[in-house]
């Protein structure tokens, strides 16, 4: 047997044991994955019972067409070309989708607003580079002047250095323990992708709404479709209420994220997730989003703090 | 109950089974889950293809092995770890662990957890740590006191071991590579 089969058999061998090794422990939930999928599933379903009902008003009309004239004309075709609102807008969050799966490095600022117990509302802005659909770095202010904490995700593993004390590193689960236990962080929406496949899930109702103008950090402002996902009466109060999207007609990409939660009076919690496009980041490559890359830096900022 | 809530049921069932299939397939975690959605997808689209007189798992895996090379054949990557042959030995394991007792995926994994208990310690361990315990390379490597390059011919090494195990235990002789 020669080397490179030697070497592809072992490939396999070892990515089957890994696979049964992940199985086997039996963690994972998944439902998300299934919801999608139907939910998916319902949408075509859907739009293809749009498509049959929109040729089916053609076929009745058909006789009756020449006396509406030009402006008749137009609304058949536009009924035609645009069987749904809901199509539509999957569509371009699906494009969003495939934008943010390229691996191209890109920053956003992330904005959390949060109601503390004592009542007071608060905001925080941190950055967030996004590459691909599975890594991720966040810098989120830390409570001392001069030093961030760095969280993220390398696409195998999640980790997090801290303003002080040793790096965490694990599986996601590592991530979700941590922001479970800081309040002004608390949210599984630190994603741009994760946040597009959530407005596809199910139990989300999808709008297009009118194209607006967005304005970015840098004053560039984007002509964007705007689409809205807004959550059925029977959806999860964890999740958003609302998510809005705005996509660049040109590129797709996801110019801005609105996801609003709706609390109850007197509640603390999060109350809403801003993420909007900053700029790309070529210069930052694949080393930017592990631990350790960060670990230096905030060294340098614990360092520097202490002697100004 | 309609099609579509029978589908759900299938699918719910066989998930778990999938997810490792295409996870033995395709190592990008991100590649899985779109191949995940484009199986369940695909095989709605072609339901009136399936035989019901023979499980569902393996149409199942029929379809998300011929999108995993499809795949590579878009992928630009230069080597191409899948081919035909790979995916029938790929199916001849999944088959052999649909025939060991047990309901849910997880459970007919009976013969993988006797391979772990027989592993020697120094391969054992890393195993255990990183797919049980779920720790980080670096964590595992402190806790052990050995370099990331050991850690990696231990962790490599432990699975082939547990890969030749599980086969005899499987008794999947069909197809070779």
């Amino acid at each position: 047997m020669s080397d490179p089969q030697e070497s592809k058999r072992t490939a396999l061998h070892e990515s089957w044991i890994e696979a049964l090794l992940i199985s086997v422990q039996n963690r994972e939930d998944h439902s998300q994955r299934v919801a999608q999928a139907m939910s998916q599933i319902e949408s075509i379903d859907d739009d293809s019972l749009e498509q049959k009902k929109s040729r089916a008003t053609l076929r009745r009309r058909r006789f009756v067409l020449p006396t509406f004239g030009l402006a008749a004309t137009v609304v058949f075709a536009m009924v035609l070309l645009f069987p749904g609102s809901s199509r539509s807008a999957t569509a371009a969050i699906q494009r969003s989708l495939d934008v943010a799966s390229e691996r191209l490095t890109r920053k956003y600022v992330l904005q959390i607003d949060y109601r503390s117990v004592a009542g007071k509302s608060i905001q925080i802005d941190s950055e967030l580079y996004v590459q691909g659909s599975d890594r991720f770095v966040l810098r989120h202010p830390g409570l001392l002047p001069g030093k961030s904490l760095w969280l993220g995700q390398d696409g195998s593993e999640s980790w997090i250095v801290p303003t002080m004390g040793p790096v965490v590193e694990g599986d996601s689960t590592v991530l979700s323990r941590f922001l479970s236990s800081r309040e002004e962080l608390d949210t599984p929406y630190l994603h741009v992708s994760t946040v597009l496949k959530r407005m596809m899930s199910r139990g989300y109702r999808l709008e297009v709404l009118a194209d607006e103008s967005v304005p970015i950090p840098s004053g560039v402002d984007f002509e964007c479709q705007h689409i809205r996902a807004e959550l059925g009466a029977l959806g999860d109060s964890e999740l958003p209420q609302t998510i809005d999207l705005w996509t660049s007609r040109g590129s797709g990409m996801a110019i801005r994220l609105d996801a609003r939660w709706e609390r109850i009076v007197g509640r603390a919690g999060r109350e809403s997730v801003v993420i909007v496009f900053d700029q790309e980041e070529p210069g930052l490559g694949d080393e930017w989003f592990r631990a350790h890359t960060h670990v230096d830096r905030s060294r340098s900022a614990t360092d520097s703090s202490q002697n100004p | 109950m309609d099609a579509r809530a029978l589908f759900e049921i299938l699918i719910r069932e066989h998930t778990e089974m999938l997810v490792a299939y295409l996870r033995a397939g395709v190592r990008d975690r991100h590649a899985v889950d779109d191949l995940y959605q484009e199986t369940v997808l695909t095989a709605w689209k072609r339901l009136e293809d399936y035989d019901r007189e023979k499980p569902f798992g393996p149409w199942l895996r029929g379809i998300s092995g011929k999108l995993m090379l499809a795949y590579y054949r878009k992928s630009s990557r230069g080597t191409t770890p899948l081919d035909e042959q790979a995916l029938e030995w790929l199916n001849d394991r999944f088959a052999a662990i649909h025939s060991m007792p047990g309901d849910a995926f997880h459970e007919k994994l009976v013969a993988l957890r006797e391979c772990i208990d027989t592993l020697p310690e120094s391969y054992q361990r890393p195993i255990v740590m990183r797919f049980k315990e779920e720790r980080g390379l670096s964590e595992i490597e402190s806790l052990l006191e050995i370099t990331k390059e050991t850690l990696k011919k231990r962790l490599a090494r432990g699975k082939l071991r547990l890969a030749e195990c599980l086969d005899r235990k499987l008794g999947a002789s069909g197809a070779s590579l």
